[in-house]
């Protein structure tokens, strides 16, 4: 048996197809992903190295950039906030004693497995002043002087867009706690019971301490969504009006595919990496520093 | 203290309270898409007049308008295959590495596993440009082979991981019965393995179908052939088909979405499962 599991040609087998497509496709470009940001290279003229000019550039050059790093941060904290507050309190209710808890999950989860092009594309509907059905609700309630052209206005295109990210979202968050609650064993909740814990005490002293772990899994999931987003914005606005909505995955697409600057192009995806792995890092640092034993 | 007929109708108005929020919310997701749905029935003049009302005059001839001229049927057949083909190679090589890496004994292995799981932390963007110069002179750009190729790729790392936190929890009594039996461990992989594992491999197809199905960005960059698009891409090039004729676009998004719904609606609990432990256990 022990031959058997140490052989190598089955290891070499059973490893190697998986590692080939891996290493090929995801593992060595993010090396030359990294090695390019180094340099000055575009369609027509012949890469040259600059050294950290690329990145010098973005801070201090590049408006679009400025502007989609703030952008990305304020997608993330608006979407952290909303997903978490509203997909735990929704958690909460759903595991309460109501009758329909399964067609209450899966009316609010189902968004979270629909393309965003698609969700992108019915919100637009939803948003447009001709014959959208936002500013008609507006309008039929007495409100017409808050009608927007959401998505026109810089005012609200961000809030607007960060609206849509949560509704399609909101009910995956909403799933995690609820899968974490049910894995509560039911004793425990009884005895708070018992104790006299109930409603909001009961949910600050008993859930929130034990869905903890969630908490860390949908701000990781949360973060990392927020820093990636591409597919709302493109659909929605394309970045628009006047680059106020870009994201930097956006700025990334279109200074590397539409004006075909290579090497900016991978110093920008070189930094949306390098905030990713921070945000990881950062996120499971302060969750480790506060970990509690129960 | 609180007498318990006080605490009984405090319970009973919290519950109401609770029924309340929730059927608010609940039409918050269920009014839009009935909208889209009536007004994918409606001719688009009718839609600036009243987009509230039903449709006047159904128009069930904007579905077939969106799926011949606009192509959705196209973008659809697309979308189905690359979906297939990626999730079957995806679902092999995963579970023959998650076999290898959690059963067979190798020094390497635990490496092996953390150098796989940089690939789950890691951007799709920060290799989009040498991909790109690299599949144009494999001539690989355009081609729904070079693409599916991508998509495998990055299937494997989450799917890896899904899979070897299955296997280890997986005692081996079987398999050494088998391979007393004189079973190989290839034959061990194909009859013990892959069987035991049919409830983690949905999961990893859930997860993979949801990936590929809805991904825009990849397929955007490498296909620019009208006849290879996916149903994502080929949707949001339908605004610039049709501009202001709307209805065969409402239509085209409810194409686009049913196939989703109709998976969703059968596989519900599969799916709430599979989503969940997918991102807990990544």
């Amino acid at each position: 048996m022990e031959k058997l599991l140490r052989k190598k040609t089955t290891i070499l087998f059973f490893t190697v197809p998986a590692l080939l497509f891996y290493t090929a496709i995801v593992f060595v470009p993010i090396l030359f992903s990294i090695y390019y940001s180094f340099f000055s290279w575009d369609a027509i003229s012949p890469r040259k190295y600059v050294g950290l000019d690329n990145f010098v550039r973005m801070f201090t050059k590049d408006d679009v950039f400025v502007t989609s790093v703030k952008n990305m941060l304020f997608l993330t904290v608006t979407s952290i906030v909303f997903q978490q507050v509203l997909g735990f309190m929704l958690a909460v209710f759903i595991t309460s004693r109501i009758k329909g808890k399964e067609f209450f999950k899966n009316v609010y989860f189902f968004p979270a497995v629909i393309s965003s092009v698609a969700v992108g594309m019915l919100w637009t509907f939803i948003y447009d002043p001709g014959i959208g059905l936002l500013n008609g609700f507006l309008g039929l309630i007495g409100l017409g002087s808050l009608q927007h052209q959401w998505l026109y206005e810089p005012a609200t295109a961000m809030w607007a867009i960060t609206t849509v990210v949560s509704w399609q979202y909101v009910g995956y968050t909403m799933i995690l706690y609820v899968a974490a609650i049910q894995n509560v064993p039911g004793e425990i909740f009884e005895s708070a019971r018992i104790d006299g814990a109930v409603g909001w005490r009961l949910v600050r002293t008993m859930t929130i301490p034990l869905v903890r772990p969630i908490i860390k899994v949908s701000t990781v999931l949360i973060t990392i969504g927020s820093l990636k987003f591409f597919d709302l914005v493109f659909v929605m606005t394309r970045g628009g009006p006047a680059d106020s909505t870009t994201v930097l995955a956006l700025h990334m697409y279109s200074r590397s595919f539409s004006q075909l600057e290579y090497g900016y192009g991978d110093a920008l995806a070189v930094v949306l990496l390098a905030m990713c792995l921070a945000a990881t890092m950062i996120i499971h640092a302060i969750f480790r520093k506060s970990e509690v034993e129960y | 203290m609180t007498t318990p007929q006080a605490s009984n109708a405090r319970v009973r108005i919290g519950t109401a309270a609770i029924y309340a929020i929730l059927g608010i919310g609940a039409m918050a997701y269920i009014y839009p898409l009935l909208w889209l749905l009536l007004n994918s029935l409606k001719e688009t003049p009718q839609i600036f007049e009243n987009p509230w009302s039903l449709p006047s005059r159904w128009m069930w001839s904007n579905y077939p308008n969106a799926w011949t001229t606009g192509q959705v049927s196209t973008y659809l057949f697309n979308s189905v295959l690359m979906t297939a083909a990626t999730l079957t190679v995806v679902l092999l090589l995963s579970a023959m590495a998650a076999f290898s890496l959690t059963k067979l004994r190798w020094k390497a292995s635990k490496w092996t596993l953390l150098y796989v799981l940089i690939g789950f932390m890691v951007p799709v963007h920060a290799t989009l440009i040498p991909l790109f110069v690299n599949f144009t002179k494999l001539h690989l750009v355009d081609s729904q082979f070079g693409l599916i190729l991508i998509y495998i790729a990055f299937g494997l790392p989450s799917a890896i991981l899904v899979l070897c936190g299955f296997l280890t929890a997986i005692p081996n009594e079987m398999m050494e019965a088998a391979v007393m039996d004189g079973c190989s461990m290839y034959g061990v992989f194909w009859r013990i393995v892959l069987p035991i594992s049919s409830s983690a491999l949905m999961t990893v197809t859930i997860l993979s179908f949801v990936g590929v199905w809805n991904e825009l960005l990849l397929a955007l960059i490498f296909l620019t052939d009208q006849g290879k698009f996916t149903l994502p891409v080929g949707l949001t090039r339908f605004s610039d088909l049709y501009t202001t004729d709307y209805a065969p676009m409402f239509a085209a998004v409810m194409i686009a979405t049913i196939p989703t719904i109709v998976l969703f609606a059968v596989f519900n609990k599969r799916v709430l499962a599979g989503m969940a432990e997918g991102a807990i256990k990544g």
